[in-house]
């Protein structure tokens, strides 16, 4: 990168440089390695929509329901019954209510391999995340982090994909407008009972996209 | 073959001590008359072992004196002998400050006596213990050779023999009544005196002198008897400042805990808890429970644990001495899993758990289980992380993902997309339910409520 030598060679900052030193500028040098694991999304809608053709390993997905049960966990259910096959925890870090037992069996989810934490306060829960990226005895974190700010998710998404972990996190709704480090940003909302409708607002390697709806009932198992 | 290994530590006592390198510090004796042992600082200002103690206060005013617990004394020699209990498997300690190691049967394990003798090095360096030692056919030979440092790599008889000869009298840790008697004689070296006729010197000089030179050559046991290492692990660390902040405990903690590990390691055991025992000046003493969610045997796993739970931590008073212990162990053994499990039987990891349960608390993780009760309320249960948990059971439906802890009083739905689900249960333990549920549709919302036989609806979970 020609402009960072010049900014430490010669000790001139440009707010290009500033802004890049700190990682807010992507550059297509950067794609991600095609070379990670990914997994399919078991919706084929959702699959030609995401980068890599599936969920890919060591990349933060936010995602923004508009409200709670708007059908932003279904559409996870599909990949968390794979993971669930893996000899590893899938840790959920201040889940917003119980997650049902009966309803992820449905889905295919060995329950055994749900650990739940519950932190006191958003220190803690960033902790908690972090924690079990870091700790490689996780196949996917997921935290619903109301308090969440860009700097911790910045954080996260280092620990990420140093780990190679899966991660979903829930930020706080009014992120959603402003830059966030998370190479994946997700919009859910819920059309009727069986429709949800979702919106890329930022993929890593391609253009936002249009909003488009997925018919719940149509996944495969993929596991 | 016979082969004696005697390890002398010097000024063990003093170098227990946690102190700054480079403040005078001595240990006197316990009616507090004489200086014993003697740091390098102290040695400096002119202070020597044996000296009154007002003589050492004179030369040194600020010297820091420590009394010497004859109780933790022998504790260090027993924690030494623990530690060399991996190098030989007959140890006898000798109540002054060392230990016999029977080198013979290990020869052939080390490779030789050198390294032998230079694995034990290593060890001690490790810790940063000082060590003489001595090797020799008859345990009074091997220490009088460590006494006086004479470091002979040689099992040879001619070799033993010439060294022996040269071994001055006077690093032979003999009293001084003896010393002098064989000074006055013209005695310097133990080849003069073992010139000598035996019954003569035990007549003139001491007859326990003459017991020690009849040991020499002929006597194959130690004078004390076998360390047969205990079941139990306490060890502690005096501080010779007090420790006013839980960070300044943490590398004390560090090196307990290696020794730990050391144990934990030669006996195949691991923990789930650790006890602490936190001794102030004045306040009663302060006891903390370090325990784990999982059996642990890693340095640095422990090590971390035990960060994360003094992190939590705060002291009440200044420190001053710190106390390791634990008296339950597993033992290792079921952790290991059999070649022929399929990958559905091996453990998930628990030491996620144990962090997460050290930095936390133990209420605050947990694992879900499916109690096959219909009714929702009662489906699940939330388990200490810790424990395992069955398989649950499958059942056809359409269930909502989230539930709620409680249900919430609503107001009667409009858009009902479907039910009645009917669940009626629980006339076994006096709570006893009747419901209908209903999938709602409602702000972009599909909810899971309920209506009792009060006709009272209810939210209770949502689908998303």
């Amino acid at each position: 990168m020609p402009a960072t030598q010049s900014h430490s060679s010669s000790g001139l900052s440009y707010p290009l440089d500033q802004a890049m030193n700190k990682g807010l500028v992507w550059q297509a040098a950067q794609q991600p390695c095609s070379s990670a694991s990914v997994i399919s999304s078991g919706y084929q809608q959702l699959n030609r929509e995401l980068p890599q053709g599936g969920w890919q390993a060591g990349q933060v997905c936010e995602i923004y329901p508009h409200r709670y049960g708007c059908g932003d966990m279904h559409i996870l259910l599909p990949v968390l019954a794979t993971l669930s096959h893996q000899q590893q925890w899938i840790m959920m870090v201040a889940p917003p209510a119980i997650p049902y037992a009966p309803a992820l069996t449905m889905a295919g989810i060995d329950t055994r391999r749900l650990l739940m934490v519950h932190p006191k306060d958003r220190k803690e829960a960033l902790w908690c995340v972090e924690e079990g990226l870091r700790s490689g005895h996780c196949s996917a974190v997921m935290g619903w982090l109301p308090e969440s700010d860009p700097n911790s998710i910045r954080r996260i998404q280092l620990a990420c994909e140093a780990s190679k972990n899966f991660c979903w996190l829930w930020p706080d709704a009014r992120h959603q407008n402003s830059a966030s480090a998370a190479p994946l940003r997700l919009q859910v909302t819920r059309i009727s009972a069986e429709q949800a409708n979702l919106r890329f607002i930022k993929r890593r390697g391609r253009w936002p996209g249009n909003a488009f709806s997925l018919s719940l009932n149509s996944a495969t198992r993929t596991g | 073959m016979n082969a004696w290994l005697y390890l002398y530590f010097p000024d063990m006592y003093l170098h227990s001590l946690v102190h700054d390198y480079h403040s005078p510090v001595i240990v006197i004796t316990q009616d507090q008359q004489r200086v014993v042992q003697v740091s390098a600082a102290a040695k400096q200002c002119g202070i020597r072992p044996d000296m009154p103690l007002a003589s050492a206060l004179f030369l040194c005013p600020e010297v820091v004196c420590h009394t010497l617990n004859q109780e933790y004394a022998e504790q260090l020699l027993q924690q030494r002998a623990l530690w060399a209990y991996r190098y030989s498997a007959q140890i006898f300690p000798d109540p002054a400050d060392g230990l016999w190691l029977e080198a013979g049967s290990m020869l052939r394990l080390f490779g030789g006596i050198e390294a032998f003798v230079n694995t034990l090095k290593d060890g001690c360096q490790q810790h940063q213990w000082p060590l003489q030692y001595g090797l020799g056919l008859t345990p009074v030979s091997a220490r009088w050779q460590a006494l006086a440092d004479v470091q002979t790599l040689s099992l040879n008889t001619v070799q033993q023999q010439h060294a022996l000869q040269t071994l001055p009298l006077d690093k032979l840790h003999l009293n001084d009544a003896q010393l002098l008697a064989l000074q006055r004689l013209g005695i310097q070296h133990l080849g003069e005196l073992l010139q000598l006729p035996l019954a003569e010197t035990g007549r003139r000089i001491c007859p326990q002198l003459m017991q020690q030179l009849q040991q020499l050559h002929g006597q194959q046991k130690p004078p004390s008897s076998l360390f047969t290492p205990p079941l139990k692990f306490s060890e502690k660390v005096i501080f010779s400042h007090d420790a006013e902040h839980r960070n300044g405990l943490f590398f004390p903690l560090a090196r307990l805990l290696d020794s730990l590990c050391g144990f934990l390691h030669h006996h195949q055991l691991s923990v789930r808890w650790l006890a602490l025992r936190l001794l102030h000046r004045e306040l009663p003493e302060t006891r903390w429970l370090f325990s784990f969610a999982n059996h642990e045997y890693r340095y640095e796993e422990l090590l971390q644990l035990c960060r994360y739970q003094l992190d939590k931590q705060s002291l009440r008073a200044p420190v001053t001495e710190l106390q390791l212990s634990v008296t339950q162990f597993t033992s290792r053994q079921h952790e290991q899993a059999s070649c022929l499990t399929t990958d559905d039987q091996t453990p998930l990891s628990g030491s996620l758990i144990n962090r997460l349960q050290a930095r936390l608390s133990a209420s605050q993780v947990s694992v879900l289980q499916s109690t096959g009760d219909p009714r929702p309320e009662a489906s699940w249960q939330a388990q200490p992380a810790d424990e395992s948990v069955t398989d649950s059971l499958s059942r056809t439906g359409d269930w909502p993902i989230w539930l709620l802890p409680e249900p919430v009083p609503y107001p009667p739905p409009a858009d009902i997309i479907q039910g009645p689900l009917r669940i009626t249960s629980g006339w076994w333990d006096n709570r006893m339910t009747r419901r209908d549920y209903y999938q709602v549709m409602q702000d972009e919302q599909l909810l899971w409520v309920f209506r009792d036989d009060q006709k009272r609806w209810f939210l209770h979970g949502y689908f998303s």
